[in-house]
């Protein structure tokens, strides 16, 4: 048996009979496998800017000020406002504050 | 057949029964440039409606990720696939977008599932498999896989957005045109499509015809059940508020407040009747913000959604028609009126029939989409049913800051 997956025993009712869920380890070709449909970024869109741009002028609109959009990107409770952040740099996030806002 | 006209398509339509008009029309609007994919809604649909044995697979309401996400799976590339076997490349609007609430987005080309129905069917459809209806969002937003060394996903560099999904009431529905039994209805009073459980003995061809497949069948009483519009509520039955009519439990529990829900009035010929006071109307009409769901269907559906800003633009115009540029571009610069009635959105639970926006000051000068626009606190007024007030919001939304020595977190 593999590390991944240990046998669970599932109690379907209070006193029901009980099953075990995973008591075979997955193999490679197991259907168990990520079904996704691809749909590539047209070409010559930024995608971090695209939604950077979105975020910023949303809570813009909502009467937010710059510190507090500031405060969204560094929280890393807003996940993806977060990651932006984390992988473009916070002076990314600036240079789109300050286009909305036009000031720091 | 009968020759109904559908003012999404911007011309006459077959339809299997003449056009019946209705007092209202059920109508939301969802802006998916909002939802944070939290489910409550479908939480809040499930146990309030569809929590008992053989309802299991049954999520009147659900929420999914596109674009590889679907309930049932692959339910909207399955039927566009057949409808363009039946009219290769015909997927297309004339460009004419016009004023007239008969045609705003133009004049739709091809087929619709009406008239492209095979001869022996009233409507172009298929029936998705068990294995179809099972998991609501399986392998969307995570990894399904275990793999030894780790892997890293690609799908979420690119774009992604939630599809919020109820029955869409529409005014030519699909499941109502195909069902042997007659037993499917659209009430008079507003629309709301119901099946009767008396008469419905279980056949499915509503499944079938139903595109949007929000038509559920139901092994434990051999009959199929849909999303009923919490029609209790709509009527103005819940005492919660006083015989005022009231939204949905999907339309009131959203988090994100991306719902807005009410009726609408409309005209014989199924237009809506002009009322540019009511939020819907005004979104829908007026600023055009706001789009039916894959409306080359031909089922008029009723719940209009303000398309995602950052998804692209060839997507969005086979989702959601000619209209969407021009729903970004109002949506992302927003007029002044727009952003005030925007703020309306889930701020109550009684349907507002009718806003009014009272003019603030100026309070910022931002730079959107490269253009200077002046922000103003206008405050946003909702009034129910019988004209009496119920909401009254601003633009600058109040924030109250908890300080950090009463935090008991
Ligand atoms: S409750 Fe609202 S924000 Fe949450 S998933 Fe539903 S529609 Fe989206």
């Amino acid at each position: 048996m593999s590390d991944h997956a240990q046998p669970v025993t599932i109690t379907r009712k209070p006193g029901g009979a009980s099953v075990e869920a995973a008591a075979k380890a997955l193999e490679d070709d197991d259907p168990y496998a990520l079904m996704a449909m691809s749909y590539p970024v047209p070409e010559g869109v930024d995608p971090d800017l695209e939604l950077a741009r979105c975020l910023v002028e949303e809570y813009a609109l909502m009467g937010w000020s710059p510190e507090q959009v500031r405060g969204l990107f560094a929280d890393p409770h807003h996940g993806k406002a977060h990651e932006i952040r984390q992988q473009r740099g916070a002076a990314f996030i600036e240079e789109r504050i300050t286009e909305v806002f036009g000031h720091g | 057949m009968a020759e109904v006209h559908n003012w999404h398509l911007g011309r006459k339509m077959q339809y299997q029964y003449e056009a019946g008009q209705t007092d209202r029309q059920f109508a939301a609007v969802f802006n998916i440039n909002r939802c944070i994919g939290c489910q409550t809604c479908t939480m809040a649909c499930k146990s309030t409606w569809t929590f008992s044995p053989g309802q299991e697979l049954m999520w009147w309401n659900n929420v999914e990720t596109k674009p590889y996400g679907g309930y049932p799976a692959n339910w909207d590339v399955k039927t566009l696939e057949l409808l363009e076997q039946k009219n290769p490349d015909g997927m297309t609007w004339d460009g004419s977008a016009d004023t007239a609430v008969t045609a705003p987005y133009g004049r739709y080309d091809g087929k619709t599932i009406f008239e492209s129905a095979p001869s022996t069917e009233r409507v172009l459809g298929y029936e998705p498999s068990q294995a179809e209806w099972k998991g609501p969002n399986a392998f969307e937003d995570h990894a399904t896989k275990f793999v030894k060394d780790g892997t890293s996903l690609p799908e979420h560099d690119g774009w992604f957005f939630y599809l919020q999904r109820i029955c869409n009431h529409c005014t030519y529905p699909g499941c109502l045109a195909a069902c042997p039994r007659n037993a499917i209805y659209k009430r008079p009073r507003d629309g709301i499509v119901l099946v009767d459980q008396e008469r419905c003995r279980g056949y499915r061809k509503c499944v079938e015809a139903c595109p949007y497949k929000k038509t559920m069948y139901r092994p434990t009483t051999d009959t199929t059940e849909k999303c009923i519009a919490c029609y209790p509520r709509v009527e103005g039955t819940d005492p919660l508020t006083n015989g005022q009519p009231m939204e949905t439990r999907c339309m009131t529990a959203c988090v994100g407040k991306i719902r807005m829900q009410g009726t609408v009035q409309t005209n014989p010929d199924g237009t809506w009747t002009k009322d540019p006071t009511h939020p819907l109307y005004y979104l829908v009409h007026e600023e055009k913000v706001a789009l039916p769901l894959y409306p080359q269907f031909g089922t008029q559906p009723n719940v209009y959604y303000i398309p995602p800003r950052w998804v692209p633009r060839d997507y969005l115009h086979q989702m959601f028609g000619p209209g969407a540029d021009l729903a970004i571009e109002r949506y992302t610069r927003p007029s002044r009126k727009l952003l005030a009635v925007l703020q309306l959105f889930r701020t109550s639970q009684t349907i507002i029939f009718r806003f009014d926006i009272e003019e603030g000051p100026a309070f910022a000068e931002l730079n959107i989409g490269g253009e200077p626009m002046t922000l103003y606190n206008d405050t946003a007024v909702g009034f129910d049913r019988d004209g009496k007030e119920i909401v009254r919001v601003t633009v600058k939304e109040p924030i109250h800051t908890r300080p950090a020595k009463f935090n008991s977190i």
